[in-house]
């Protein structure tokens, strides 16, 4: 603050010298171009002083856009350089005991301890200069600007250097981790290599399907099941590879996996927009489903010729079909439903479901029955009332669930010794020295278009 | 002695020389324009200086309230700053 006041007053003492050598009664060219220009960069200083704050409230914001976090860089380079220490400390005692046994072998774990050492100190660097800008940014900026508002540009180029070093340190060194990890991800988890299926699900009697689950198969290989987006919008973030090969999509509910209008088909002649890369768009209808709510799906064999649903509410439901061949109402819940009525026309009335159950499955992690009841041809109305004892648990938790975000996706090839070898100690050092080079030249660039009023001259 | 203590003398020091330069200036780019010296370079020299010396009052009156508008738009913006300097003038 008060080198604030100290650069608020010398860039106005730096004005009053302008106006000094405007008044001067000497005609001397080279003298006299010294008064605009020092009148200039007294505005610009005193508009910097008193701006600074705006300043850094706007990098702070821009970083926060951009995801950086410092407390959580600080946590996480602290944490980093524990482990490293502790690796060193007891690889360092190991290999002291091996080379009483086998000396060849403490010599690579010699070489082992060089490479984390080099990157315990490439994390010591990064760690202190983020203590240095962190807990210093206003000393260090104002010192900057002071610098720049010493009269006749002494020393202008310095100042607007340690400024511009501290505003790029400041916004972008929080940044780093997601650097890292840039550089660390194989190559096929870039987002070029990724497409986006989206689209809405139907039924095949033209019902929204609104929750649900999907998944796709290719080369044997399932990719799912991912959470339905609300308002029933599919979103799949596949490897764009899967996109040429022939797939199917499932509707994965109540451990049945259903078929839909794509089967055993080569995605990407089908997809609906092709103007934007890497999306997909795709409309799904579903074979066979009347209805599905969390953990609850009812379908039929064979399809009905006709669906009306005429009622939904929180613990009923009520729907019209006509069958024209002998057939049977497929009903798969999770434990956590527990059936009051079935009643078939008003007529049929079945209070006990337990001598129609078929068989029990385990959807990922969520038991539950399939109950079948056997219908003759005709036109029924069915209501069913149920009621749920805990709205918990219902649908498989998130992590048997295919990621929706990108971010999520893991590489294929983790637990591979080499990656992880090099992640830990190559990248870091590189990255380390990557990026602060990368900041650096930056904040030089900034320097420069502080230091020199060319660029910000407000009298000719 | 406190920085912006010795830094506010020298910003009144300096103030005050200007408006004496200017009047100086002024008067010299006057006897110049005006002295019976068959030039027309002297008399540019002097037309020169006069208005050198307008544009430096110029400036030295209007200094302080662009100083003060500026501290004012800022603070206005929401900064904590210094505050507006007093005006200087003689």
């Amino acid at each position: 603050m008060h080198l604030l006041l100290t650069s608020f007053y010398l860039s106005i003492l730096t004005f009053y010298l302008g106006v000094f050598i405007y008044a001067l009664p000497i005609p001397i060219t080279g003298l006299k171009r010294w008064g605009p220009r020092l009148i200039n960069d007294a505005f610009f200083i005193a508009i910097l002083s008193t701006t600074i704050d705006s300043i850094i409230g706007f990098a702070d914001y821009l970083r926060h856009t951009l995801g950086g976090n410092w407390t959580y860089y600080i946590h996480a380079v602290r944490g980093l350089i524990m482990y490293r220490t502790t690796l060193i400390t007891v690889l360092s005692i190991l290999k002291d005991y091996i080379l009483k046994v086998v000396p060849g072998v403490s010599r690579l774990l010699s070489i082992g301890i060089n490479i984390l050492t080099a990157s315990l100190y490439a994390l010591l660097l990064m760690y202190f200069l983020a203590l240095l800008v962190y807990y210093n940014i206003g000393v260090l900026s104002s010192l900057g600007i002071t610098l720049m508002a010493i009269p006749f540009r002494i020393a202008r180029s310095a100042g607007a250097f340690l400024l511009s070093f501290t505003l790029v340190l400041y916004l972008a060194l929080p940044l780093y981790p997601n650097f890292v990890s840039i550089l660390s991800v194989p190559l096929s988890h870039s987002f070029l290599d990724v497409t986006v299926i989206y689209g809405n699900i139907v039924t095949d009697l033209g019902y929204r399907v609104l929750e649900g689950y999907v998944g796709l198969e290719v080369e044997n290989k399932y990719i799912g099941p991912a959470k339905l987006a609300p308002n029933g919008h599919m979103l799949l973030i596949v490897n764009k590879k899967y996109l040429d090969k022939p797939s199917t999509l499932y509707f994965d509910a109540s451990s049945h996996r259903f078929y839909t209008n794509l089967t055993n088909i080569i995605l990407s002649n089908l997809c609906l927009n092709r103007s934007t890369l890497n999306m997909c768009r795709i409309d799904v209808a579903v074979k066979g489903l009347l209805y599905y709510r969390k953990g609850m799906t009812i379908h039929m064999t064979p399809q009905p010729q006709f669906l009306e649903i005429l009622e939904i509410e929180s613990n009923s439901i009520s729907f019209k079909v006509k069958l024209q061949s002998n057939g049977s109402l497929y009903l798969s819940i999770v434990n956590q439903y527990k059936i009051n009525l079935i009643s078939i026309n008003n007529t049929i009335n079945i209070d006990d479901l337990a001598k129609y159950r078929a068989y029990g499955w385990i959807w990922y992690n969520v038991p539950g029955n399939t109950y079948v009841i056997p219908l003759t041809p005709g036109i029924y109305t069915i209501h069913l009332k149920f009621e749920v004892s805990s709205l918990e648990g219902l649908e498989p938790s998130t992590d048997h669930l295919y990621p929706i975000n990108i971010y999520e996706l893991q590489p294929e090839t983790v637990g591979d010794i080499m990656d992880i070898l090099t992640y830990t100690s190559y990248v870091e050092v590189i990255s380390s020295l990557l990026y602060l080079s990368l900041l650096m030249s930056t904040s030089y660039g900034l320097s420069k278009l502080l230091g020199s009023t060319t660029r910000l001259r407000l009298i000719p | 002695m406190d920085i912006v203590q010795l830094i506010r003398d020298l910003i009144g020091k300096v103030v005050i020389i200007s408006w004496m330069l200017f009047l100086l200036t002024w008067i010299i780019g006057w006897a110049i324009k005006g002295s019976p010296i068959p030039s027309s370079k002297i008399r540019r020299v002097g037309q020169g200086l006069i208005e050198d010396a307008i544009w430096g009052a110029f400036w030295v009156a209007i200094g302080t309230s662009i100083f003060w508008l500026i501290s004012y738009i800022s603070s206005a913006i929401g900064n904590v700053l210094p505050k507006p300097p007093v005006p200087e003038l003689p």
